[in-house]
């Protein structure tokens, strides 16, 4: 573990490493998720709740989680079982934009049509967006997706609503 | 003297406590389970967030919703659970207790073995007006939030960048908070990135190498003074911040709660690691004392799936002990509860206890 990260305490995308990204052919194609775990802690939620065995930790239970992309079905419950709240998915769409979907535990939920400030990992802001859907997991980490210029997909990991 | 029909003492109903009251019976033995809360669970009845971990320890299900778990393993007719309520002392040579029942009446027990599972408590820290309304250790603050539903202030500071720290920090932005800045002394932050990471990218500001100076206030909590600190730990005049807060909340470290071991005659060992000053034992959890066994952060301040194993290695081998269990039977289940704790402990965030651990294992008081 790079010492910096651990002072700054967050990961730029760079941290995470261009190869913990799935290609851009890819998500063009089907939503993916960004497995943004880079610590080796004992957990493995992610592997166990894929329908699909999409995600391996492996035998050691600290390994990092790697996905099988051609396996996912971009059915989003690894977002809502990462107990770090840790797991994103992206789709790049026909027009030059970027869902993001994100885990989320703040109330009240946001409502489609919201408008936010796009957050970077750092708290700033960097770019605006629309929330375009929101689905409600019983065990209460739901999923917001968002649309963004595409550009941001690696760099927009929270919506702060703006008032209506 | 009450002639006793409980064959085990479990003091405190957490992680570790009813883990090993779920072992015991099963193997039919009866306990008798005193818990100082109004309801069992320990600090897990205030854990909202997941748990890490793998799926035999519950890793992705909420803290809170554990300890309904554990109770649906436990055999209610042979567990008696005396809840709000207290073990005040532990008497040797023959294990003599006293409980103080419902906040109302003393009885004494007698009994041939006993877990301690009583936990750890908050550590404090050293600053002018440490004593000012609207100080709390985080652990107050998620009792008052997660479990009564009490917002402790609206602008918060929070020290310790541990996992409780920065837990804490997340619930409260959710209880609708605001978390103006945390501050950690050490030079980068303590616990688990992904937790780290959570509040980060939501806006809170975390300082690493800063400390609290003092807090500012007269009747309560008005403000604090935050200071930078060097690589040698020293303050760097001219780097003090005022911050305007309401509420101060320290997350700076846990001590376990081994003073009932110390009264029973445990005998006592100094480990940085496991959280200072500890009741020794064996890798069956018994102390020093022939009867009395220690499970969860009381011997070793670590998280609650670990304290999970040790409980439930505690009851298995007390039910060794007991004969209720073929050896065969008890010695598969406790090598498979050995091995789930060496696979938490092996990535990095475990080599701090591995560590300990070796300590421990170098002296004997057999």
């Amino acid at each position: 573990m790079n010492n910096d990260i651990r002072k700054k305490g967050y990961l730029h995308y760079r941290d995470i490493g261009e190869s913990r990204f799935p290609a851009e052919e890819l998500i063009k194609e089907k939503a993916l998720p960004v497995i943004e775990c880079i610590e080796r802690i004992p957990c493995n939620p992610c592997e166990t709740s894929c329908p699909k065995g999409a995600i391996v930790v492996g035998e050691n239970i600290n390994d990092l989680p790697v996905c099988n992309y051609s396996l996912c079905s971009s059915c989003g419950i690894c977002i809502t079982r990462c107990p770090g709240l840790a797991i994103f998915m992206v789709k790049l769409t026909e027009k030059g934009s970027a869902v993001i979907s994100i885990p989320w535990e703040i109330y009240p939920l946001p409502e489609k049509g919201d408008r936010f400030e796009g957050l970077d990992r750092l708290g700033n802001k960097i770019c605006e967006g629309e929330i375009t859907s929101i689905r409600k997991i019983n065990h209460k980490t739901h999923i917001v997706s968002g649309e963004v210029s595409a550009e941001f997909y690696k760099e927009v990991r929270h919506f702060k609503i703006k008032n209506k | 003297m009450k002639t006793d029909s409980f064959d085990v003492l479990v003091i405190g109903g957490g992680p570790a406590g009813l883990c090993a009251c779920a072992e015991l019976s099963r193997c039919g033995i009866k306990v008798l389970l005193v818990d100082e809360g109004p309801v069992l669970g320990g600090q897990l009845v205030k854990q909202t967030h997941k748990f890490f971990g793998s799926r035999e320890h519950y890793a992705g299900v909420r803290g809170i919703e554990i300890p309904d778990k554990l109770q649906e393993e436990i055999d209610e007719k042979l567990i008696t659970v005396y809840s709000s309520s207290t073990v005040v002392g532990i008497y040797p040579p023959n294990n003599n207790v006293l409980i103080y029942r419902d906040q109302k009446k003393v009885e004494e027990h007698s009994f041939k073995y006993i877990i301690i599972a009583t936990g750890a408590s908050e550590n404090m820290i050293l600053f002018e007006n440490n004593d000012l309304p609207g100080i709390y250790g985080a652990g107050a603050v998620q009792t008052l939030m997660n479990q009564y539903g009490i917002i402790p202030g609206k602008n918060m500071l929070m020290v310790g960048a541990g996992n409780i720290g920065l837990i804490v920090s997340y619930q409260l932005l959710q209880a609708g908070c605001r978390v103006k800045k945390l501050i950690e002394a050490a030079p980068s932050i303590g616990g688990y990135l992904v937790h780290a990471s959570k509040i980060i990218r939501m806006g809170i500001p975390v300082q690493t190498s800063t400390t609290i100076l003092k807090a500012i206030g007269t009747e309560k909590v008005e403000g604090a003074i935050t200071v930078k600190l060097d690589e040698n730990w020293n303050q760097i005049e001219g780097t003090e911040e005022e911050i305007e807060v309401d509420t101060i909340c320290l997350s700076v470290g846990l001590a376990p709660s081994y003073k009932l071991a110390v009264h029973a005659g445990c005998k006592q060992i100094f480990i940085r690691e496991l959280g200072g000053m500890i009741p020794w034992r064996n890798s069956s959890q018994e102390t020093s004392v022939n009867g009395i066994y220690i499970a969860g952060d009381a011997c070793g301040v670590e998280e609650a799936s670990s304290a999970m194993i040790e409980g439930r290695l505690a009851g298995l081998n007390i039910a060794k002990c007991m004969k209720r269990l073929s050896e065969k039977a008890c010695n598969e289940k406790i090598d498979d509860n050995l091995i789930s704790l060496d696979k938490l402990r092996s990535g990095p965030f475990g080599e701090r206890i591995v560590e300990g651990i070796r300590k421990l294992e170098g002296k004997s008081y057999e």
